[in-house]
């Protein structure tokens, strides 16, 4: 079975959250989403996820202080913040808190998958350190064309390597 | 527009202010200038005046000794010159010889035309010889006279009496001399006359200076110089025995001026001189009123220089206020400018995120469109769902903007009656309400229904709320309470903004009204906020007050008269 990649949407916005969990399942993501901090943290004891995408400025605990709690305690969870702050040193400031990346809103649904790539070619990265040989099948899943194809690729390494 | 009489009044006030700061200016500055240099001009004044004086009656004492030491020794000339005659050993044989008299008289109205006449008389005193201008009746016999008997008895063997009128029934002196010989008395009289005697005095040094005259020791008037005062009469000068010489004071009441006096050896006589009055109005005398004149002059001049330096003075002064006033004017706009930068950063999240929300709809919608991506059996797309999404996140965008231009549009200042609940609610519930509740903080409104209109600009008011709000919410960045009161205060009111956040630090109370200065981050704050509050609440001639501890949150409290002047 095709290992389907696990992301966490975190936004107080709910129709932002529908309609691009909505958008992402269609594209084989298996998505959940949380409307605030808390839930979220909730939600990721209870099932495993890849990748997580927090929004920054939510009510009650903000994305910084989620990105936190989430990346103590999911080691190789990557955390990817959307943000429609155009402040860039907030983006820097999380990087350095653990974040693999930030993307102000509003994206381009391509720019997304491709950070989303990214995203989980590090996780894989950090998760398969020792395993050179690993190492250069996704070096070598890097060639390819579609952000797509090659997420496919990475997908058929980390199967059950979870 | 109702400006015009706004701008009238203002020119009126600038008038008057002007008016003020002139008579201010000038008032320092007589008082700095002026004040000194009057004292110090009194002073020397009165100085000089003491020294003239000292030296005037020095000058007069002088004159006084010098006139007594010649006039005596004119005096002891004339004794001599009868001596003389009485020694001549020609003159008893001579002594009833009217022919022999009229040669020794003439000889004696050579030396000094002071003698009239001259006489001789026996020893019981009768008029032996007599050659002169005076007819008397016949046998004028001096037994009586106080003179003669004076003359006789004492041991003195001359003496000159005091004026009298004596037999002639003139004024005159009487010159005696007398000789012991082969046991009997003889004496020689001549008369001095008070005329030749003023006219000589009238010679002496420094008579031209003084008004010069010599009274006996009762006072009675003897001789004077220029004439003046009738002789015999009481001179009212009553020079004393000792010293022998000195000045006598004014005294104004017996209506004595101040003399010099010095007393003869030869008689019982003073020399007494006062200073005449100048008739040219020259000399020491007068020296004073130039003085004056001159020092009246300079006060004038010195007044002239104190006027333009004033006008001056005021000229830089209006200018530095009006310079004031425009970098003033420059701060709250540079402040407005910064505050929009600030609002922008955060106007750009909440316009952000409903472009997201379209985007995502969009992305939803053309999803549905792509073959690739339709899956079997999928529910059918709800479009006029994700329509009414897109339509509504464009329409929060087009708030936004519109809010911010409301914000930043309005540069004139438009006085006009607003209701302060109205504009607080705007700004917690509207302008930062969405950062108020990201930020979690909950507002609690303690708003007094008392509160009367307020006639302010509404953007300038709303730009200081927006601030202290804002300032607020960075005081608690874990969320918290801010709570907003208002209070009327008969002509005033009272708005407060207490936060549950940090607090300030005693050390930075004084500075936060400060502009630039700032405890967040570089490049997160500009420090313009609080000054910037500062000065339009100034500007409305209301006042802010700021009471915090650390740890125990800040409250703000703005008073604002409901009416500014």
């Amino acid at each position: 079975m095709e290992h389907v990649i696990k992301l966490l949407i975190v936004d107080d916005e709910s129709r932002f959250l529908d309609a691009i969990a909505t958008r992402l399942r269609k594209r084989g993501f298996d998505v959940k989403t949380a409307g605030n901090g808390v839930d979220a943290i909730a939600l990721a004891r209870q099932e495993k996820f890849d990748i997580a995408l927090l929004d920054l400025k939510m009510p009650g605990m903000d994305g910084g202080e989620v990105l936190q709690s989430l990346k103590q305690e999911h080691r190789f969870l990557e955390a990817i913040i959307l943000t429609g702050h155009g402040s860039l040193e907030s983006a820097v400031q999380l990087t350095k808190l653990g974040a693999f990346s930030y993307l102000p809103k509003p994206y381009e649904l391509d720019k997304l998958i491709e950070t989303l790539k990214d995203a989980y070619e590090a996780r894989l990265r950090k998760k398969f350190a020792a395993d050179e040989a690993r190492m250069q099948k996704i070096l070598a899943a890097g060639q390819a064309e579609s952000p797509l194809s090659i997420l496919r690729t990475l997908r058929e390494l980390d199967d059950g390597e979870r | 527009m109702t400006l015009a009489p706004v701008s009238r009044s203002t020119a009126a006030g600038e008038s008057r202010h002007y008016r003020e700061l002139f008579r201010h200016t000038l008032s320092r500055q007589i008082l700095l200038y002026f004040m000194p240099l009057l004292l110090l001009a009194v002073f020397f004044h009165i100085q000089y005046r003491h020294l003239l004086r000292e030296s005037a009656r020095a000058h007069l004492a002088v004159i006084a000794e010098q006139q007594a030491a010649t006039f005596d020794l004119f005096l002891r000339e004339r004794l001599t010159n009868l001596a003389n005659i009485i020694e001549d050993p020609l003159f008893t044989p001579h002594a009833r010889d009217e022919a022999y008299m009229s040669v020794r008289l003439a000889t004696l109205q050579q030396t000094s035309d002071a003698f009239a006449d001259l006489g001789v008389v026996s020893v019981d005193g009768q008029l032996v010889t007599y050659v002169g201008p005076v007819t008397f009746p016949e046998g004028v016999n001096y037994h009586d006279e106080p003179w003669f008997a004076e003359l006789l008895a004492g041991e003195d063997r001359s003496l000159i009496t005091e004026i009298y009128l004596g037999f002639r029934g003139r004024p005159h002196f009487t010159i005696a001399v007398k000789r012991a010989r082969n046991g009997s008395v003889q004496v020689l009289r001549s008369t001095l006359s008070p005329e030749r005697l003023a006219e000589y005095l009238a010679t002496l040094e420094g008579a031209s200076e003084v008004h010069a005259a010599v009274v006996s020791a009762t006072g009675i008037l003897q001789v004077a110089a220029p004439r003046g005062g009738s002789a015999l009469r009481d001179s009212r000068f009553s020079p004393p025995r000792q010293p022998a010489r000195g000045i006598m004071p004014q005294d104004r009441a017996a209506g004595v001026p101040e003399y010099a006096y010095a007393w003869l050896r030869e008689t019982p006589w003073a020399l007494v001189v006062t200073e005449a009055p100048n008739p040219a109005g020259g000399g020491i005398a007068a020296f004073p009123g130039n003085i004056f004149g001159i020092t009246v002059a300079f006060f004038a001049l010195m007044g002239v220089v104190i006027l333009g330096r004033a006008r001056q003075l005021v000229g830089k002064q209006l200018a530095v206020e009006h310079h004031e006033a425009e970098l003033s004017g420059q701060l709250v706009q540079a402040a407005k400018l910064a505050s929009v930068g600030e609002l922008a950063a955060g106007i750009a999240h909440e316009i952000n995120n409903p472009l997201a929300v379209i985007a995502e709809e969009v992305g939803v919608l053309k999803d549905s469109l792509d073959p690739a991506l339709v899956q079997e059996g999928d529910p059918p797309i709800d479009l006029p769902e994700h329509l009414h999404a897109i339509h509504e996140a464009v329409f929060r965008c087009r708030d936004i903007t519109r809010k911010l231009l409301g914000f930043v549009r309005q540069t004139e200042v438009r006085v006009e009656r607003q209701d302060l609940h109205a504009i607080l609610d705007d700004v917690v519930d509207g302008m930062l309400g969405n950062e108020l509740t990201i930020s979690s903080i909950t507002v609690v409104r303690e708003y007094d229904p008392t509160v009367l209109e307020i006639l302010t600009d509404r953007n300038q008011l709303v730009q200081v709320f927006v601030n202290l709000v804002k300032n607020a919410v960075d005081a608690m960045p874990r969320g918290g309470t801010l709570t907003i009161m208002t209070r009327h205060l008969e002509d005033r009111v009272a708005i407060a903004m207490r936060d549950s956040g940090c607090g300030i630090p005693a050390a930075q109370l004084d500075q936060i009204f400060m502009p630039f200065f700032t405890t967040k981050e570089p490049g997160s704050g500009t420090g313009l906020g609080l000054s910037v509050s500062y000065t339009i609440i100034k500007t409305f001639g209301g006042t802010v007050r700021v009471d915090s501890a650390p740890g125990h949150g800040s409250t703000f409290t703005i008073e604002l008269p409901y009416h500014p002047s």
